[in-house]
């Protein structure tokens, strides 16, 4: 157990942090330090644009997706050398928000199921920023009982057709391709009967829209789809074995939620440090206690990711212990929000950039931090799956199964 | 960077679990609580000598094994696993340290030799947490009156600190005078001492001139030798907390599995499983922060005081937590004497009082951290 680099570590950041030095875009940085959280705008610049730009760069000197192999597009590096990496690109990651999905989801599940040739073809975009992912899994009557769904897929020739409806699709609406979770046979038990595929998100067929969100943004959407044919080629693991594939795409997303997720205390800190009008307050004995609550868990939650992601060996899947990350930093966003704006008086109300305090990124992060408690595994799911998984608990007795 | 145990530490570990899971069973602890109620168990105090443990970070030239705190650390959450009946928090996790920290080497070579070899145990008394008076020193002797010390009715030796001095008192002096107290810790018994002009030898580095040899981390000054002591204790007993959190969850699963209600068993009830899930999330949480403030306090690294409060608070939420519903999960039987989970959950109650008050935790947390962020 060692938390400090050894020589090893500390030439690769050395390394790391010369390229970033002369190669970050400092002119957008004062954005991207008011993006800590669920960076979906910028102000003076187009994101996807900005976002592709810095992408691209990193992909040209072998920056970009560094755990993946190099073959791919890769650095082949090591879960500390990732670790190292992530905290010297610091702000300059929200500009990767756009790609999470394909880096940290479809990506991972292609390296484990898709043909060599596949692999050469689809991953290196997806480092590059060239070319977005979107996951298709979730639907109106399939969400925490994803192995409910019902879009079907059925074979035709070379070709299957698929006819049904994807919904809270983050990002469909600029992804170029899709991860698609279908059921190829409604006559088996419902975790037999889905396979995963891949397909082109310009495919006839497909009919993508937006869904306004409570926080008023819309990142996702409704997909429908209209016999829109995927060739078998890009049929992810077997037939009927899609429940499998599934759950190594969402172990992934849990391990990159888990260990990366900005909660704001950092901020919240400065807020509490300010001069107000009753005075600082970090000054107030109950604030002081609250913050204390707040900062073993910021700490514990950091230094847990540590110990899941640097404890992996090179190229291993997280386990479901990845799951306490999100669980505890949905709810803790939500406190942290709560009491910066408490902190703000009558003025936390207002969240109008410009007006609001801090960049409003607290009123943002209390309309936002309520889906981070659903998204990707619900708070609910999650302790299911420590309590069964990991604590090896019994099953609730199902019907469905 | 390196985020798993060493061959050494994990065998280390090993070694120590083998032992106590023969030595330090339910039983064991039951019977020496029945013999001796304010004492300890000294054949087990004993048995981890010879394994070592006493004596694991004592310095080799006084027949310790000259390990590392982070070590120390590993064991402590091993031993917090077991029901332990023996003075590791008052003679380990603090004496010795302090012995080592503020001893001449003549009171090295004297008292921390019988420690390691497992012959003594020795009580801490900071004055700052066990005096309601200033203790008054005259001639090289002691009168005060110390409250609620740990070990204290067993020890052969009290370790006292305080701003002005340090001393080393031998517990069969006649000036000194102990009171056993009835508390709710099963485990780990306390007493009154009051000293009637008791012999107290000025520790070492104490009884020098102030800063006579330059040390690292001012260790000649008393008033941070004995703040240091305060954050080692405090991380070590994280790791005893943690390994104890495992113990109450542990405990508390495998019942889940085999009491069996309305047909099933209880652990497959969603009430029952996300009571378990929160207590192991909250545990792990502790578990991160014990570890980094292990690695803080063995490297002498500059986040030592933020981590070791860290670590202290969450670790006590997390035992608090887990203790408490480690009974829940087991129903009646939970709230019986004979069933264990109450010897948990007394003593979350008590070590969360033995490292002081959780506010001043809080203020040595935050304001560590609010240094780093206007540094940064
Ligand atoms: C911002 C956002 C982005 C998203 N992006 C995507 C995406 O890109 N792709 C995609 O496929 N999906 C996406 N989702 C969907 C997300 O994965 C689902 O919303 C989530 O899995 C919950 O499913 P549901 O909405 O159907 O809720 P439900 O499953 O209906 O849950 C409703 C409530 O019931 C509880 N519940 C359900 N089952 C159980 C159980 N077994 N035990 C205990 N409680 C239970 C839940 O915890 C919850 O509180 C996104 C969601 C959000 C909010």
């Amino acid at each position: 157990m060692d938390f400090s680099d050894n020589a090893r570590d500390a030439a690769f950041r050395a390394e790391a942090r010369a390229w970033l030095d002369a190669n970050r875009p400092v002119e957008l940085a004062p954005q991207l330090a008011e993006l800590g959280f669920a960076p979906n705008s910028l102000r003076d610049a187009d994101l996807l644009a900005e976002s592709r730009k810095w992408q691209r760069r990193k992909a040209d000197a072998g920056w970009a997706c560094i755990h993946w192999p190099g073959a791919y597009g890769g650095r082949d590096a090591s879960p500390v050398e990732r670790i190292i990496w992530k905290q010297e690109e610091g702000i300059y990651a929200n500009l990767s928000h756009l790609f999470f999905i394909g880096q940290n989801m479809c990506g991972p599940t292609l390296i484990d199921h898709a043909t060599e040739e596949q692999k050469r073809r689809y991953l290196p975009p997806i480092v590059s920023g060239d070319e977005i992912w979107c996951q298709l899994f979730s639907e109106p009557t399939a969400g925490s009982d994803l192995a409910a769904v019902q879009t079907r897929a059925v074979r035709d020739g070379d070709d299957w057709v698929v006819n049904g409806q994807k919904v809270w699709t983050s990002g469909a609406h600029f992804s170029n391709f899709g991860l698609l979770l279908a059921r190829t046979d409604p006559t088996v038990a419902k975790h037999q009967g889905l396979t995963m595929f891949f397909l082109d998100m310009a495919s006839p067929g497909i009919d993508i829209r937006p869904i306004r969100q409570a926080d008023g943004g819309a990142e996702f959407n409704e997909v429908f789809f209209a016999d829109v044919r995927i060739p078998d080629s890009q049929r992810l693991g077997a037939p009927g074995e899609g429940w499998k594939v599934a759950l190594g795409t969402l172990m992934n997303e849990r391990l990159s939620h888990g260990t990366g997720m900005p909660t704001g205390f950092p901020e919240l800190l400065d807020l509490a440090q300010s001069d107000r009008a009753g005075g600082r307050p970090i000054d107030d004995p109950a604030v002081r206690a609250k913050l204390a609550s707040l900062a073993v868990r910021e700490s514990g939650l950091r230094l847990t990711g540590l110990r899941l992601v640097g404890g992996l060996k090179r190229g291993e899947a997280p386990g479901p212990a990845s799951s306490i990350g999100k669980l505890v930093a949905g709810p803790m966003m939500q406190e942290v929000a709560a009491l910066a704006i408490e902190m703000q008086g009558a003025m936390g109300v207002v969240s109008e950039y410009g007006k609001a305090e801090a960049a409003a990124r607290f009123q943002t992060m209390l309309l936002r931090s309520a889906a981070t408690r659903i998204e990707g595994g619900t708070d609910e799911i999650l302790r299911n799956i420590i309590a069964e998984r990991v604590l090896g608990l019994p099953p609730e007795p199902r019907v469905d199964k | 960077m390196e985020f798993q145990l060493s061959d050494l530490q994990r065998e280390l570990v090993e070694g120590v679990e083998r032992y106590l899971r023969d030595a330090a069973t339910p039983e064991a602890a039951r019977a020496s609580l029945d013999r001796e109620p304010h004492g300890y168990d000294r054949e087990l105090w004993r048995g981890l000598a010879s394994l070592g443990v006493t004596g694991l970070s004592i310095g080799e030239a006084y027949g310790g094994m000259g390990l590392g705190d982070l070590e120390l650390g590993f064991v402590a959450e091993c031993a917090g696993r077991f029901l332990v009946r023996a003075p590791l928090g008052s003679t380990i996790w603090r004496s010795a340290a302090a012995i080592e920290l503020l001893g001449s080497e003549a009171q090295k070579e004297r008292w921390l030799t019988k420690i390691a070899a497992g012959d003594i145990a020795v009580a801490y008394v900071d004055v700052a947490a066990h005096a309601f008076a200033e203790p008054e020193i005259a001639g090289g002797r002691l009168t005060a009156r110390f409250s609620v010390v740990a070990d204290a009715m067993a020890a052969d030796l009290f370790v006292v600190v305080a701003p002005g001095g340090a001393w080393l008192i031998e517990a069969e002096d006649e000036g000194v005078a102990r009171t056993a107290l009835e508390t709710f810790d099963l485990l780990q018994p306390s007493a009154d001492v009051a000293l009637t002009g008791a012999t107290a030898e000025p520790m070492g580095a104490a009884a020098e001139p102030m800063g006579a040899a330059a040390e690292p981390m001012g260790e000649r000054d008393v008033r941070d030798a004995i703040r240091f002591l305060r954050q080692r204790a405090a991380v070590l007993t994280a790791f005893e907390q943690v390994g104890m959190c495992q113990a109450a969850i542990d405990g508390a699963v495998a019942y889940a599995k085999e009491r069996y209600a309305f047909g099933r068993a209880i652990g497959s009830f969603q009430a029952v499983k996300h009571l378990l899930a929160d207590m192991y999330v909250k545990m792990e949480i502790a578990r991160s922060n014990s570890y980094y403030a292990g690695w803080a306090l063995a490297t002498r690294d500059a986040n030592l005081t933020a981590a070791a409060a860290a670590a202290h608070l969450s670790a006590t939420d997390a035992l608090r937590h887990c203790a408490a519903n480690a009974i829940q999960v087991h129903g009646g039987i939970g709230f019986t004497w004979e069933l264990d989970c109450h010897l948990r959950y007394r003593r979350a109650h008590h070590l969360a009082l033995q490292s002081g008050p959780a506010r001043l935790w809080q203020d040595d947390l935050i304001d560590a951290l609010a240094r780093q962020r206007e540094a940064a």
